[in-house]
């Protein structure tokens, strides 16, 4: 966006008061998840950090504008079926999960795992497109649009090796403050992941999502680096040991995201 | 919208007048902000490529410098997302994961779904679970069939009530004087093919009344059948609506008729299913 540098200063305390707007309203409706349906007020101010009367005032024009559903008889709010059409819509047609889904699919039949495309938002990973394998009746219960963390998962790790030094710098910062005393630990293991991905182009992540699963990830670099995302693949420890994942599964992720991304350059 | 419009403008009013006006009015703006940002995201559209900053400007009625403004906000935060250097923008991550949170917050994700499923492969068209909202249909759930083209109906779409088999099964449940009241609103603002739209209407509430679904052929889109029928919980609750379809080269409005009675067994299935799990309290 070039229209914010040629603003003055007066417009600039403008655009913060509208961030800040903008972003507390959005938080407040993030705070809702599939294990969170139902918060009251005080609940929303403990997840979002924002102070209870802020949160009170959002909630009631949320609710105003059909954005929230207000149940008297629990005094607590939820999602309601309005937000849909806030451009949920249009996610299926995207390019990148049409291209990527039927070699995705092949590959997790092929190794009895979760294949899962993400994207990085704050500290959080979004499945973008996830693809369970149908040759085995256990899987990971992750569905598209489902979250997991940046900093424990094998495809949040992978993505930050492709960031641009600053912008994981800024993560890290973010990072340090949300892991606090665990985060000295964690940063050794990015860091080992980050070498893992630049010397093998993946890393693993042994039983720490979950025990007894292990996963494997590897970045996805688009269009002149105008997006980078992450492919990771996920299974029982049974199926994915880690020796088959360095030897066979790790370089066949690699070969799968350079043919997704140069799939989608074509097209561009 | 323009209820909301006279909405805000009373409440700057108010403010204005009030003896502390700072905090009232911040508070204000910022509630518009966060309404025009809500509004940008609103403003794409399944069938959209890429939308440039210009016509998100138009679309929203936005000035340019504003839209510029949220924009970039709903970027950082992920709502939006940029394709390529200086490409247009979609929704972003972010938008995924809302409308993830919705789906799974509401029973119709594991109640319906599976029922809607089963009947998008035995008779091979798309199937859709609506809710009305604010004067439109608001698709909570859509089952895709083994094969036939995109008809560009899925888990959040928008539709219009006039000339929809969802939209037209809504205006049965309506106690006259508010259906009245929309087709009014479908006069002014010209929804559902001006002259043609009283009498297709009709046709489709004697539809509704005899039969328990409805057609809308080749009206919405030029080449889309559908059939509709509602289900009617009760007065505490909204109507659902449930559709099935398929493009007009696919199949026939014969063929698709021939669903018609699968369709209103399938929506009593649902309101069964949706009984039981005692889920529907609160929706």
């Amino acid at each position: 966006l070039d229209a914010p540098d040629r603003q003055s200063a007066a417009t600039d305390g403008k655009d913060r008061s509208i961030v800040a707007a903008v972003s507390r309203g959005l938080s407040i409706l993030s705070a809702f998840s599939e294990r969170d349906i139902w918060l009251g007020n005080s609940e929303i101010a403990a997840r979002t950090r924002l102070p209870k009367p802020t949160v009170s005032r959002l909630t009631r024009t949320l609710s105003q504008l059909g954005y929230l559903h207000h149940s008297p008889r629990r005094r607590q709010y939820r999602l309601s079926v309005a937000v849909l059409a806030l451009g949920y819509g249009v996610l299926g047609n995207l390019d990148i999960r049409k291209i990527a889904r039927p070699a995705m699919q092949a590959f997790a039949d092929s190794c009895n795992a979760l294949v899962a495309l993400g994207a990085r938002e704050r500290l959080d990973m979004i499945h973008l497109e996830t693809c369970h394998s149908n040759s085995t009746m256990v899987t990971l219960r992750v569905d598209a649009g489902s979250r997991g963390r940046v900093a424990t998962t094998a495809f949040g790790r992978a993505l930050l090796a492709a960031l641009p030094e600053e912008e994981r710098k800024a993560v890290f910062e973010q990072m340090s403050q949300q892991y606090r005393n665990q985060w000295p630990k964690l940063k050794r293991e990015i860091d080992q992941a980050i070498r893992d991905v630049r010397q093998h182009g993946f890393c693993i992540v042994m039983g720490l999502w979950q025990p007894d699963i292990n996963a494997v990830a590897v970045p996805l670099v688009l269009r002149n680096r105008s997006e980078i995302l992450s492919i990771g693949c996920a299974g029982s420890a049974r199926y994915l040991p880690r020796r088959l994942i360095e030897k066979e599964i790790g370089p066949r992720l690699v070969e799968l995201a350079q043919r997704v991304a140069a799939e989608l350059s074509v097209l561009t | 919208m323009t209820k909301k419009k006279r909405a805000s403008a009373s409440a700057t009013a108010t403010a204005a007048r009030s003896k502390k006006p700072q905090p009232a009015v911040a508070a204000n703006d910022a509630v518009v902000s966060l309404r025009k940002a809500l509004e940008i995201l609103r403003a794409f559209r399944p069938s959209d490529s890429p939308l440039s900053r210009h016509e998100i400007a138009q679309r929203t009625g936005l000035p340019n410098t504003t839209a510029a403004r949220l924009i970039h906000t709903l970027l950082t935060l992920g709502y939006l997302s940029r394709v390529g250097a200086h490409g247009g923008y979609r929704p972003g991550p972010s938008v995924l994961a809302l409308g993830h949170a919705v789906t799974e917050a509401l029973p119709f994700h594991r109640v319906a779904l599976p029922l809607m499923q089963r009947f998008a492969q035995t008779h091979n068209v798309w199937v859709a679970l609506g809710a009305a909202e604010n004067g439109q249909i608001i698709v909570v759930e859509h089952a895709a069939p083994p094969q036939a083209p995109d008809i560009q109906i899925r888990t959040g779409s928008v539709l219009p009530l006039a000339n929809t088999a969802l939209g037209r099964a809504y205006l049965w449940t309506l106690p006259p004087a508010r259906r009245a009241e929309h087709l009014r609103r479908f006069e002014r603002s010209g929804q559902g093919d001006g002259a043609k739209m009283r009498p297709a209407l009709d046709a489709a509430m004697a539809q509704l009344d005899h039969s328990g679904y409805c057609n809308a052929f080749n009206c919405w889109r030029r080449d889309v059948l559908g059939i509709g029928t509602p289900i009617v919980m009760d007065a505490r609750h909204h109507a659902l609506l449930l559709g099935c379809g398929n493009a007009n080269f696919t199949t026939s409005p014969k063929a698709l008729a021939a669903c018609g009675p699968a369709l209103v067994r399938l929506a009593t299935d649902i309101k069964n299913g949706l009984l039981q799990s005692g889920s529907l309290e609160d929706v």
